[in-house]
């Protein structure tokens, strides 16, 4: 077990630090060698050992310190305690480098947070600054193509910020039915309509009416009507079913939908009476998706506008209503 | 402020409507009057109406023989008078009841049924009279009315009268008439007035002759429809049979589903044969049929509680139980109040059975001029299905002997088993549309064999919930399960069984058919050549479809070895659904189906916010603001403000919407209510409209010679107004399934 090491990251000023010399080349062959990995790997102390460029332990930890220090590395710590460093690009290096000590606070709290994001109330209270220069600077920040500033689904009015590169996480942007904080009603539709086509297809079967009886050839397009398919209710469609359609017919670039999300989607489906849940995990389309009458709805009444404004007596009653006259033909009372 | 708050309360003003149309004005006058004043006695309606208080006194008795309202004098020299409200909503009701009955067993027993509403209630040897009237029982005015059977007239007044007083003089159990009123004899004037309607959105062609078309209710006074064979059964032909004129050259009406009514001709030429079949040849028949419908709870002996009102019953039982278990004290324990409001409801139960249950009649033996004592209708012996012989009833099985009903017994018509039966037929319909025809007919089936051990469709006094025990399976009354025996049994031997299953499990069962490409099985399986073992099987297919569906509408309960699964039918789940699925079809019209999703979605959910909803229906909340408020407004959802500090500020509180479905279910019966109170007003606007044409149209000599005393102008008008008048009265009969179904099918819910 290597010591326990804790290397924190300090604010430098913004002078170019001067390189101790002769350790100039090792801090480049070690941030080379670190960069041959791919990008984002994160390295412990005993990988960095292993590159074979430090001399001691104590020179590699300098060099570590000295990466850190010109934002070549970023210094992190493990769950269990244990420091770990990530590789930074130049150019990112580089942009911090050029950043005021506001800026580069910041930048680091919202890096820190990473695709959690940082609600910018939360970065001035941790920084201490004013709101003005907080705002300020996120602005530079921004503008410098670093972070970007998205809404958070739940609480809109909460205005998030994290890295440029990151996309946020599924809480802050809501995952896949949603685009910028609005539910994408195009996407969700299209969505709909597989599923409605793919779970039709498994739980109905369209036969003739009357598929037992003679029927005539001429009968080209007999009656047809659908009966339940004969399955058990686990063999119903699930949301792991439909899923695994719409992702074998990969019929949905760019989002990644899972299985959490399609169940979020099914029982959405069946509040509107498209879907009916036959199981607990299990659906089925309704065999007649639309809604039924009755006799209130039926009659003039049912939809009436003025149906609370009519009385007995009165501007409105049953003597004078013109939609009664319409419905049944006749003339109504004029008034 | 509700505008509407001068308008008296909408159940009140239905049922007075109803009153008036079938029993006049003087009726539904006291009617009002007791609506207006609520529980009271003769001198409150006396000081609240200008009516003189002979008229009072005529008109509540005639309700009272109508059970429209209930008396009670616990101290012998006061009697108070209170409207029954479900007798009086139900005046709508007996033209369905009376389809419904025909098309369980015939038409014969649908006329009795018909012919003891006209008289509220009726002794045994008064209906027998009725039927057979005997030589000597000349009123003098009616001596014309023993005719030929088909066509005798109910002479409604004078057996009314006589009817009446003999009850109050024999039948020494119950009371009648409170003292008051018993010097009142002309009463039955009023009742003969009485038409039974027929509102019936599915209606039947009226068998026998046609009834009647032209003439206006209330004209037809003096005639009660008690004419044998030529009752207007069917559908929403509303006026009673004018027995006495020559009957009809008009046209049986069949109204089909919505506004628009299909005229059709009836067999206006019924032969004599066909019509004598459905008459009553005998009075041992007559009885035969009267006792089926007292074994399948239609009708009920009548009983001195009948008259009286639920409040009364509640204090007698309470102060029976008081008295019996506690002292006369109240209760002061928790445990013992709720012991108290237990055993309460278990004595009003008591007192009702008792008072439902009859002693098996005398039998005697089939004798030879009993055979063609036939049941009236294939149909009776879905009835059956070995319920009977296990009952205590089992003799009435026994082919061989007839059933003697005792002269003095009163009966009346039982209104909640309309209920049960307007459930069956409503579950029917949803299957239909959920699955399929076949799988609805053998639903049908399961549900009228049910029916049998049903008096009602919701216990209103229920044992106090007991709490649920793991691993025990709620109680099911033996009488409520039913196997695909049971039903093969009953089942129309050339129903398609194979209509509405999956070809591919059919050829699997029965070998040597295959499915062609079109979907057909080749060859056709023939019905007939089916083994028993494979027909039970399709039907245990088509019941488990039933009970897969997301209705539930079967249940399974358990599976004895050897035999068949049993079912039973959870009906209290089906109605809630059934509630809500109208609550979801009048919200589906009313806004659009955007409105039933957050119906829906709030029901789910509970109390949400907005945030919640948009994520339960996965919209943006700019397109559901407009939709709550739409329907908060509409008094479907409610919304709800609660602040987070002690300020009132939008931003500062939270803004929730809700759904109850007990209160949307209160919300839609009192619009549906509504609703028909507007379509009666409106018939009556109509009328009015062509009152001289129809007082035309309904003189004596003019019935029946339409051509030759009315214009052809006329004729259209008459026509026209008969168009009208039917499609109001549908529309009425299928707004009454609603109310049926938000109100009769289960006892309110427990808002949350």
């Amino acid at each position: 077990m290597p010591p326990k090491l804790k290397v924190e990251e300090e604010v430098l000023p913004d002078a170019e630090p001067s390189l101790v010399s002769g350790t100039s080349s090792k801090v480049d062959a070690l941030y080379n060698k670190c960069a041959e990995a791919p990008k984002g790997t994160v390295f412990i102390q005993r990988e960095l050992a292993s590159m074979q460029i430090a001399e001691s332990t104590t020179q590699l930890l300098t060099l570590l310190q000295e990466l850190t220090d010109r934002h070549f590395m970023k210094s992190l710590e493990m769950h269990d305690g244990q420091p770990c460093w990530v590789l930074r690009t130049r150019e990112e290096a580089e942009k911090l480098r050029q950043m005021t000590p506001d800026e580069r606070l910041l930048y680091q709290m919202i890096d820190d947070a990473q695709k959690d994001g940082v609600w910018s109330k939360a970065l001035r209270a941790r920084a201490g600054l004013t709101p003005q220069r907080t705002t300020k600077v996120l602005k530079a920040l921004e503008s410098k193509g670093l972070v970007k500033a998205i809404t958070n689904v739940k609480v809109p009015n909460k205005k998030m910020y994290l890295l440029k590169d990151l996309e946020p996480s599924a809480d802050i942007a809501g995952g896949p039915w949603q685009t910028d904080g609005e539910y994408d009603g195009a996407l969700i539709a299209a969505v709909e309509r597989l599923v409605t086509y793919y779970v039709d297809q498994q739980t109905w079967r369209d036969v003739p009416v009357g598929m037992n009886r003679h029927h005539q050839d001429i009968e080209d397009n007999p009656r047809l009507h659908r009966v339940p398919r004969d399955l058990p209710t686990q063999r119903y469609p699930s949301a792991k079913s439909i899923l695994q359609f719409i992702i074998d017919g990969e019929y949905i670039k760019e989002k990644k939908i899972s299985e959490a999300y399609m169940e979020e989607l099914l029982d959405m489906m069946t509040l509107d009476g498209r879907l009916e849940r036959m199981s607990a995990t299990t659906y089925r389309t309704a065999r007649n998706p639309t809604f039924g009458t009755n006799g209130f709805v039926d009659a003039p009444c049912g939809t009436c506008p003025v149906f609370d404004l009519c009385g007995n007596e009165g501007e409105i009653t049953a003597r004078t209503c013109v939609y009664f006259a319409e419905w049944l033909g006749t003339e109504s009372e004029y008034r | 402020m509700p505008p509407l708050q001068r308008d008296p309360p909408i159940l009140q003003e239905l049922c007075t409507l109803l009153v008036n149309d079938q029993y006049g004005e003087l009726a539904s006058k006291v009617f009002s009057v007791l609506c207006r004043t609520g529980r009271t006695t003769l001198a409150g309606v006396v000081r609240a109406s200008y009516l003189n208080g002979k008229q009072i006194k005529h008109g509540l008795v005639s309700l009272i023989q109508q059970h429209l309202i209930f008396h009670y004098a616990a101290d012998p020299r006061v009697t108070y008078y209170e409207i029954d409200w479900q007798q009086a909503y139900s005046l709508l009701r007996y033209g369905r009841m009376a389809s419904m009955i025909e098309s369980r067993y015939g038409p014969k027993v649908a006329n009795i049924l018909l012919n003891l509403v006209t008289y509220g209630h009726a002794r045994i040897e008064d209906l027998n009279n009725a039927y057979f009237p005997p030589p000597e029982s000349n009123n003098g005015d009616e001596s014309d009315d023993g005719q030929v059977n088909g066509k005798t007239s109910a002479k409604g007044k004078g057996n009314g009268i006589n009817g009446s007083a003999k009850i109050n003089g024999v039948n020494g159990t119950s009371k009648e008439l409170p003292d008051e009123l018993q010097d009142d004899e002309s009463h039955v004037k009023l009742l003969a007035n009485g038409d039974a309607h027929a509102t019936n959105g599915h209606a039947h062609a009226a068998n026998g002759d046609a009834p009647p078309t032209n003439g206006d209710a209330p004209l037809a006074n003096g005639d009660g429809p008690l004419a044998n064979g030529d009752g207007d059964v069917g559908g929403e032909v509303k006026e009673a049979t004018n027995a006495k004129g020559p009957t009809s050259k008009g046209k049986g009406k069949i109204a089909k589903g919505k506004e628009i009514a299909i005229e059709v001709e009836p067999e206006h030429e019924v032969s004599d044969a066909e019509e004598s079949e459905n008459n009553i040849r005998s009075i041992p028949e007559l009885h035969d049929l009267i006792y089926l419908l007292i074994l399948n709870g239609w009708i009920v002996p009548v009983q001195p509680n009948h008259y009286l009102s639920p409040g009364d019953i509640h204090e007698i039982a309470l102060q029976e139980i008081l008295d019996g278990q506690h002292q006369g004290q109240m209760p002061t324990g928790t445990k013992d109040k709720e012991a108290l409001v237990g055993s309460v409801a278990a004595r009003k139960r008591l007192i009702r059975e008792e008072s439902l249950a009859m002693e098996t009649p005398k039998t005697r033996k089939r004798k030879r001029e009993d055979r063609e004592l036939d049941r009236p209708s294939k149909r009776l012996r879905i009835m059956g299905v070995e319920k009977w012989s296990s009952s205590k009833n089992s003799n009435y099985q026994d082919r061989d002997t007839v059933p003697e009903l005792d002269l003095n017994l009163v009966v009346r018509v039982n209104m909640e088993k309309l209920s049960v039966a307007m459930r069956t037929e409503h579950l029917v319909r949803l299957v239909e549309r959920r699955l399929c025809r076949v799988t609805a007919r053998i639903y049908e089936a399961m549900l009228w064999a049910l029916e049998f051990n049903q008096q009602r469709c919701y216990e209103p006094w229920p044992e106090p919930p007991a709490p649920p025990e793991p691993g025990i399976a709620a109680y099911v009354d033996p009488g409520l399960l039913i196997t695909a025996k049971d039903i093969m049994k009953v089942l129309p031997r050339n129903l398609d069984l194979c209509e509405g299953i999956d070809p591919d499990f059919i050829v699997k069962l029965i070998p040597g058919h295959r499915v062609t490409s079109k979907g057909f099985i080749e060859p056709p399986i023939n019905l007939y050549d089916l083994s028993i073992k494979e027909k039970l099987e399709l039907i245990e297919k088509h019941i488990w479809q039933l009970s897969f569906d997301p209705f539930n509408f079967v249940t399974w309960h358990s599976k004895r070895t050897g035999q068949c699964a049993e079912w039973h039918i959870e009906y209290d789940k089906i109605a809630r659904i059934m509630i809500q699925n109208e609550v979801d079809n009048t919200v589906a019209k009313k806004t659009d189906v955007l409105g039933v999703k957050l119906v829906r979605a709030l029901k789910k959910k509970g109390r949400c916010d907005e945030l919640e909803m948009c994520e339960a229906m996965m919209m943006n909340s700019n397109d559901i603001r407009p939709l709550v408020c739409d329907l908060a407004m509409k008094g479907i959802v409610q919304t709800q403000e609660i602040p987070k500090v002690d300020r009132r500020e939008a931003k500062l509180s939270w803004h929730l919407a809700w759904f109850d479905l007990q209160r949307t279910r209160e919300k839609l019966l009192h619009d549906t209510y509504k609703g028909m109170v507007r379509l009666m007003q409106r018939l009556n606007y109509e009328k009015e409209r062509v009152k001289d044409l129809l007082a035309k149209a309904e003189r004596s000599d003019v019935v029946g010679n339409e051509d030759k005393y009315l214009s052809p102008g006329e004729r259209e008008a008459l026509q026209k107004f008969q168009k009208v008048e039917e499609a109001l009265w549908v529309q009425l009969g299928r707004e009454d399934e609603l109310v049926a179904v938000l109100r009769d099918f289960t006892g309110p819910f427990v808002s949350v």
